[in-house]
């Protein structure tokens, strides 16, 4: 099992690295095209996260990946004022809630996801993708 | 993201979209499209064939800018979105508001 963390500054210009550092750990796993999409897609969006709803004081946040046999489980956790992942509301295509968004995009393309707030200490999402058996054509 | 390709054929306006539309190139995103609904284009076709990466950020002003598009009477189309884009669009249910394409050309 080996692991990788990164701390990357809170601009939304090294959002594009956390994409570009995932894209190449999935591919050294076997990872299909699809789904090193799906993951770029995934830790974008909790990234973007930490940056747009954390309010975060702090000047950085934490990616880590672990690489494990089966599964590639990585953690984007900041230092920010926290919110309730249960009071998050979907998105309205009429254009009068336009958050949201992000969260369901990781819970339908991920195989699992944690979500750790704390009011007043951050936030945590932690998701999980296995690596499929079949292979695409 | 870069969008400079405008070209302007009567009433359709065709902005070519380059690139990865993320948390940091939202707004130049967003500016380009809204000069384009300024215009009197009934039609803004959103050319993706060269855009490789879209995330929920592009989809909420894709939504925003079709709302205020819609009320100005003109259509917005997005052309040629690679598979990764499809299947987001498909997601969020935002390709049963904006209308998609397949140009054969490509």
């Amino acid at each position: 099992m080996d692991s990788i963390k990164l701390t990357l500054p809170t601009k939304p210009e090294y959002v594009s690295l956390a994409r570009l550092t995932i894209a190449s750990v999935a591919n050294n796993m076997g990872f299909s095209i699809g789904d090193v999409e799906d993951l770029k897609v995934a830790v974008s969006e909790a990234c973007t996260n930490a940056l747009n709803h954390s309010k975060n004081p702090d000047t950085t946040y934490d990616l880590t990946y672990i690489v494990e046999n089966q599964k590639l489980v990585f953690t984007v956790t900041d230092r920010g004022i926290g919110f309730e992942p249960e009071e998050v509301a979907m998105p309205d295509l009429n254009g009068k809630q336009l958050g949201g968004f992000g969260i369901f995009i990781i819970k339908s393309l991920m195989d699992r996801v944690e979500i750790i707030s704390e009011r007043g200490s951050g936030t945590s999402i932690t998701m999980v993708k296995n690596l499929s058996t079949t292979h695409e054509v | 993201m870069n969008s400079n390709n405008i070209i302007e054929t009567g009433k359709t306006s065709m902005v070519s979209i380059k690139g990865e539309i993320d948390i940091y190139s939202i707004e130049k995103f967003r500016a380009s499209i809204e000069k384009e609904i300024m215009t009197q284009a009934t039609q803004i076709i959103l050319d993706c064939s060269e855009l490789s990466y879209m995330d929920s950020t592009g989809m909420g002003v894709l939504i925003e800018l079709r709302n205020k598009s819609k009320e100005m009477g003109q259509r917005i189309i997005m052309m040629n979105p690679r598979p990764n884009i499809k299947k987001l669009l498909s997601l969020t249910g935002v390709d049963k508001i904006i209308e998609i394409v397949d140009n054969p050309a490509n």
